[in-house]
């Protein structure tokens, strides 16, 4: 299938400019991290891809035509829904209601949370709300997956069981898959390619591909020190 | 917690009591200001009365109904005018007219045009009317735009939008709003009572005490409407937390 592609993107916000001049390719089914310092404008980046905002310049390519699921940086749930009912209703632009219903609880075993499908978001500890933020975004049958920092602001602990339950849920549906993190070793852990955003206005600075394969990687793994090194570089200077 | 918040309240009664004892005693005449001990003697024969109870009944009636009205048509254009701006539009000029009116002037207009018994209500209705329009209005409008961003994102239907996105979210102004609507209609129904007298309200036993100068009827009277008009809005409050705390998953 062919790669989705940005090119020449660029954004103000008034007389801010937050993108100069962004081009990627994102191959299909692959795990592509952005990766940049707080307040670059990676959010950004992933609302245009979402088509949440326009860029002020250059062309999204076929993401238009895309369908989305977005794993925002809060969780974003209904805090009168209970963990089934927000499933069901990010799924309910589908017409079959049966397949909806599976899905829903399909994604909710998946993520831990069956013991849960009755309890409402208030109840959820932080982790748990996460975990249903992610599985709503894979329940969700789209083509192309927007985490933003879905994976930030919790524990070390807790940031590696929500990183192998998106390896988890990935396997289960190989989706074009678009992280923004300002956290090396989160994108190594998860990606297979990296881009890195130099500060406001965020610019590609270098890119680069993850040559182990997801399966065989551990958190913070030696392996990918050099790359690890390389990122830091980038990302200080 | 619960015994300092009704120790306090006792406290506060307790003075009030004092200082009205006190403020009687200082001016000493009973048809000018009667002592606590007066208002609760007309209060004993009041209460035993069945014209009393006729007239309590009578206004929660008129209440009810003016709050319904409200509350229906009031939520109804609230929310057709959170979602459409031309509705909002062409309804602004009409609730601030409405909102602009004194209510004495409304409820003598009134009694042109109705019986005595439809002055209280239409005329709490129509002052109660802007408060939930505006309130439904306001929910609609100031419902959170993460969430709506992200219904937008997975696509969600409009009417499922709707129904579990911003009517949900509209709930807490709803609720304010229809606490403040229920207040205003007891004492916009009472007023409008005492000058349209229907046969049996609590207005009615206001405007007779008044004019037989019994002013210690007059205080028992206006402390029961108080009482009534309070122990609503407390029903109301409690039937809003439990409706909250059913919906956010919150211990009863």
């Amino acid at each position: 299938m062919k790669p989705y592609e940005l090119r020449g993107i660029s954004k103000n916000f008034g007389q801010l400019e937050v993108i100069a001049e962004f081009s990627a390719s994102f191959e299909s089914s692959s795990v592509t991290a952005i990766l940049g310092p707080s307040g670059c404008g990676k959010t950004t980046l992933l609302n245009i891809i979402a088509g949440i905002l326009l860029p002020s310049q250059g062309s999204t390519g076929d993401f238009p035509s895309a369908s989305f699921s977005y794993s925002f940086q809060e969780p974003r749930l209904l805090p009168w829904l209970s963990s089934m009912e927000n499933l069901l209703f990010a799924l309910s632009s589908i017409q079959d209601k049966k397949f909806r219903e599976e899905r829903a609880q399909r994604f909710l075993v998946h993520s831990g949370l069956d013991d849960f499908s009755t309890t409402k978001p208030p109840k959820l500890s932080g982790g748990m709300k996460r975990r249903l933020s992610l599985a709503r975004a894979f329940a969700y049958p789209s083509e192309v997956l927007l985490l933003d920092e879905a994976f930030s602001a919790v524990d070390l602990k807790l940031r590696i069981e929500l990183m192998d339950l998106f390896s988890l849920l990935w396997r289960e549906e190989k989706r074009t898959t678009i992280i923004v993190t300002h956290d090396v070793q989160d994108a190594l852990y998860l990606a297979d390619q990296v881009l890195v955003l130099s500060s406001r206005p965020a610019r590609l600075v270098d890119k680069l591909s993850v040559p182990v394969a997801r399966e065989n990687r551990r958190y913070g793994s030696r392996e990918l020190i050099e790359l690890e090194e390389r990122l830091y570089r980038q990302i200080l200077s | 917690m619960l015994y300092r918040r009704f120790a306090a309240g006792i406290l506060g009664v307790g003075f009030s009591i004092t200082v009205w004892q006190l403020l009687s005693a200082i001016i000493g005449s009973s048809l000018i200001f009667p002592g606590p001990a007066e208002v609760v003697g007309s209060m004993r024969i009041l209460f035993v009365a069945s014209s009393f109870w006729k007239a309590v009944i009578g206004s929660m009636e008129r209440v009810l109904l003016s709050f319904i009205l409200s509350i229906g048509i009031g939520t109804l254009t609230g929310i057709a005018s959170g979602l459409n701006p031309w509705i909002r539009d062409s309804l602004a000029p009409m609730i601030t007219t409405i909102r602009a009116t004194p209510v004495l002037a409304l409820i003598l207009i009134a009694m042109f045009w109705l019986p005595s018994t439809g002055v209280p209500i239409f005329s709490a209705f129509l002052m109660a009317y802007p408060i939930m329009h505006t309130s439904a209005y306001t929910g609609v409008v100031m419902a959170d735009k993460e969430l709506l961003e992200m219904a937008s994102v997975f696509k969600v239907p409009s009417n499922v939008k709707f129904f579990k996105l911003r009517l949900p979210a509209a709930r807490g102004h709803f609720l304010a709003g229809a606490k403040n609507a229920l207040g205003l209609c007891w004492k916009v129904v009472v007023a409008g009572e005492v000058l349209s007298q229907p046969r049996f309200g609590l207005g009615t036993g206001l405007q007779d005490a008044r004019l037989s100068l019994e002013t210690s009827r007059v205080l028992a009277w206006a402390i029961a409407t108080v009482f009534l008009c309070g122990i609503s809005e407390f029903a109301l409050g409690i039937l809003a937390k439990k409706e909250s705390d059913s919906r956010e998953g919150a211990p009863n």
